[in-house]
């Protein structure tokens, strides 16, 4: 469901519910949330004129926005669940109007449990921004790349986080 | 309309049908009259030349003799022993006083030639003057008459439930049974009924009597074509539907119990004609052999072991004195390796009927290791970097996974859903914490601690009893990154009563109805199945 304006859920796998009219989701450290079913609609219109020119074409022509609405409707949703339980979580730090200094990315980055992959570089990290933002964002994130100040805090962080993750994977394990 | 159509259905069913066939229907028949229902013959087998032995409304036996089609005196001739039994020979049954006279009916669902009515009118005569009983007859227009009058006090208004019926009338006898559209056909019928809302015990005993005559003849498709899992699938959905009804509304067992009690004896009667077939045979191939062999045969090889399995595992739950059989231990010792494929979690609940009776029969380890195999197998697939290999879920049937396999896939299946969660993974973690399996769910810890477990629960604990609840929460969660192994164990033993009460009270309906909703598979459910068979196993 995932489109060029939507992609954030290009990157989240979807699965079929088969039952129930309530999903219960525990987080690996132990939070849950409930929530009943959201409902993701969006209607459109052929004018008769449009369909006697156009035929069934007039309805597929109407198909891309339909589909549209119904992802930035799901996308939405997403943003606003990860808000309410980051909130709820205490993970949400407030850049103050700032803007996005690299600073503030490291401190965001140090609240999450990051995985890393055989080559020790993190897994499944994904940096959601405004689409106003991005353009001066990869502007900035070309200047850290070679401010060594920014270099040695990131590679800091990143080592640590790599311990904390080795220490993580290595406590999965039965114990008496 | 609808009448004239369920009318011609019927005839058509009741004409095409053997003895076996109407049996069942015939004797929810004879409820609705009032009878109380003492015998029914299994695999056809008379007993003294009764098929059915009943008490009538005023409490005076009745026995029947079935056949099939036509009677004339060539056939009339070949058939006197048996009447002569009926006959002549006093009821054998607890219940009833050899010395009690009793009421001789012969039935058939086709015609008796007038040379025929004249032989029996003459034997009555001879039989009477012995003070023996004389033989009644029902035939063809009476069955008809009682059967359409059955069906349509009670088949459902919506025009929905006509066209299921008819799909499902209509089926193509070898293929699955269309679980969807029998779901929804036996929620019309035995699930929306009014009496439920007023707790009306007499209605809902005539509905759920009629509702087994109307299924029967559902099933003839499968009957027809020999086609032993898609008879007992439907009868188990049937009777979860009749259980989730019961557990509803508390209907009284003498309301229900009868019926229930012919439809898991037939149940039983269907596998043990299964069991006779499976081990009288070398080569499980079936026509057309273009499409079978490969993982269809190893597909087959599993639901028939799982079906008779459960099958032994039920009868050693309900019978104090049932002996395992032997050969079925032998048998997947020597083959599991070969024959068994573990396609996806709809398959979950073979695998663990088949461990449960080797752990009964023989403790063997063979049990051990085909658990085993499906937790690594789980857990493999789940932690994958490649999500495309994800496990399916239970949800997905055998049919869709082997359809996206058999090139060119015309259905393929997106197995990124599948990644990362398992609903069994939960229920084959505890069951090894109960086997005291810990150093292989420690060796598979790091995995297993990744993968999301999913269960549903039922805001009804009857919508277990249901295909498809709509009432209801999908719970996700973790198994612990560091669990104590002594709480999993507490975990793995505790009853968490989660269950439906009829279900405890009925433990051996359990063993089947996992086959046929693989996912109803969760701890509890397990754990149930699981202490079950090893409290009668070490009796």
């Amino acid at each position: 469901m995932g489109s060029s304006r939507t992609p954030i859920l290009g990157l989240i796998r979807t699965r079929r519910i088969h039952e129930g009219n309530m999903i219960s989701v525990t987080t690996e450290g132990g939070v849950t949330s409930a929530d009943d079913f959201k409902k993701v609609e969006a209607s459109f219109r052929v004018t008769d004129e449009e369909l006697i020119r156009d035929g069934f074409q007039a309805f597929l022509s109407k198909i891309d926005a339909v589909a549209e609405e119904l992802a930035t409707q799901k996308e939405k949703l997403l943003i606003g669940k990860i808000h309410q339980v980051t909130e709820s979580t205490g993970s949400v730090i407030d850049a103050k109007g700032q803007g996005l200094s690299w600073s503030f990315i490291l401190e965001a980055m140090e609240k999450i449990d990051l995985e890393f992959g055989p080559s020790g570089k993190p897994k499944n990290l994904v940096l959601v921004l405004h689409p106003n933002q991005i353009q001066k964002f990869l502007k900035n994130a070309a200047v850290w790349a070679k401010d060594g100040a920014y270099l040695k805090a990131y590679n800091q962080l990143m080592a640590k986080k790599r311990e904390e993750w080795r220490v993580r994977e290595d406590s999965r394990k039965l114990v008496d | 309309m609808k009448s004239g159509v369920l009318e011609k259905i019927v005839e058509n069913w009741l004409t095409s049908t053997n003895e076996r066939g109407y049996q069942i229907p015939f004797s929810q028949l004879l409820m609705l009259q009032g009878h109380t229902v003492l015998y029914v013959s299994k695999h056809g087998q008379m007993e003294q030349g009764k098929d059915l032995i009943t008490l009538d409304p005023d409490g005076v036996p009745c026995a029947y003799q079935l056949k099939a089609g036509n009677i004339n005196l060539d056939r009339w001739r070949e058939m006197q022993a048996q009447i002569q039994e009926l006959v002549e020979l006093p009821i054998a049954h607890p219940s009833i006083d050899k010395d009690t006279p009793f009421r001789a009916y012969l039935v058939t669902n086709g015609e008796i030639d007038d040379t025929v009515r004249r032989w029996i009118d003459d034997r009555n005569n001879s039989w009477s003057k012995k003070g023996l009983p004389t033989v009644n007859i029902i035939i063809k227009g009476e069955l008809l008459r009682g059967f359409v009058a059955a069906q349509e006090s009670s088949f459902p208004e919506a025009s929905t439930s006509l066209r299921d019926f008819l799909e499902l009338y209509l089926a193509d006898g070898r293929d699955f049974v269309n679980k969807d559209r029998l779901a929804s056909f036996l929620d019309g019928l035995l699930l929306n009924d009014p009496g439920i809302q007023t707790k009306d015990v007499n209605r809902l005993h005539r509905v759920i009597a009629t509702a087994a005559v109307i299924t029967q003849c559902l099933i003839a498709p499968f009957e027809k074509e020999r086609n032993y899992v898609g008879t007992l699938e439907s009868w188990t959905m049937f009777c979860a539907c009749v259980l989730a009804l019961v557990e509803q509304v508390r209907i009284p067992d003498k309301f229900w119990r009868p019926t229930y009690d012919i439809i898991t004896g037939r149940l039983h009667e269907q596998l043990e004609d299964l069991k006779t077939e499976f081990l009288s045979r070398e080569n499980y191939i079936e026509q057309p052999a273009l499409g079978d062999g490969g993982m269809v045969y190893q597909a087959r090889l599993t639901i028939v072991l799982g079906w008779l399995c459960a099958f032994e595992l039920s009868c050693l739950v309900n019978s104090s004195d049932w002996q395992l059989d032997k050969n079925l231990l032998v048998i997947i010792k020597r083959r599991f390796k070969e024959w068994f494929w573990y396609w996806g979690e709809s398959g979950t609940t073979y695998q663990i009927m088949i461990s449960l009776f080797a752990e009964a029969a023989g403790k063997d380890s063979v049990f051990w290791d085909i658990l085993l195999d499906k937790l690594v197998e789980i857990c493999v697939a789940n932690t994958s970097d490649d999500p495309e290999n994800g496990f399916p879920d239970p949800y997905t049937t055998v049919n869709e996974i082997v359809e996206a396999k058999i090139p060119p896939a015309r259905n393929p299946l997106d197995r990124k859903q599948f990644s990362g969660l398992s609903y069994h993974l939960a229920p084959l973690v505890h069951h090894a914490a109960r086997l005291n399996k810990r150093i292989a769910l420690n060796e598979l810890w790091k995995m297993i601690s990744k993968i999301c477990c999913c269960e549903y629960e039922p805001t009804h604990k009857w919508h277990y009893l249901l295909w498809r609840s709509n009432e209801g929460q999908d719970k996700t969660w973790f198994l612990k990154k560091t669990q104590s192994w002594s709480e999993l164990k507490a975990i793995a033993t505790k009853n968490e009563g989660s269950l439906p009460e009829i279900l405890y009270e009925n433990p051996a309906f359990l063993y089947t109805l996992l086959l046929v909703y693989p996912h109803r598979l969760t701890t509890e459910a397990l754990r149930l199945v699981h202490e079950k068979t090893m409290s009668c196993a070490e009796r």
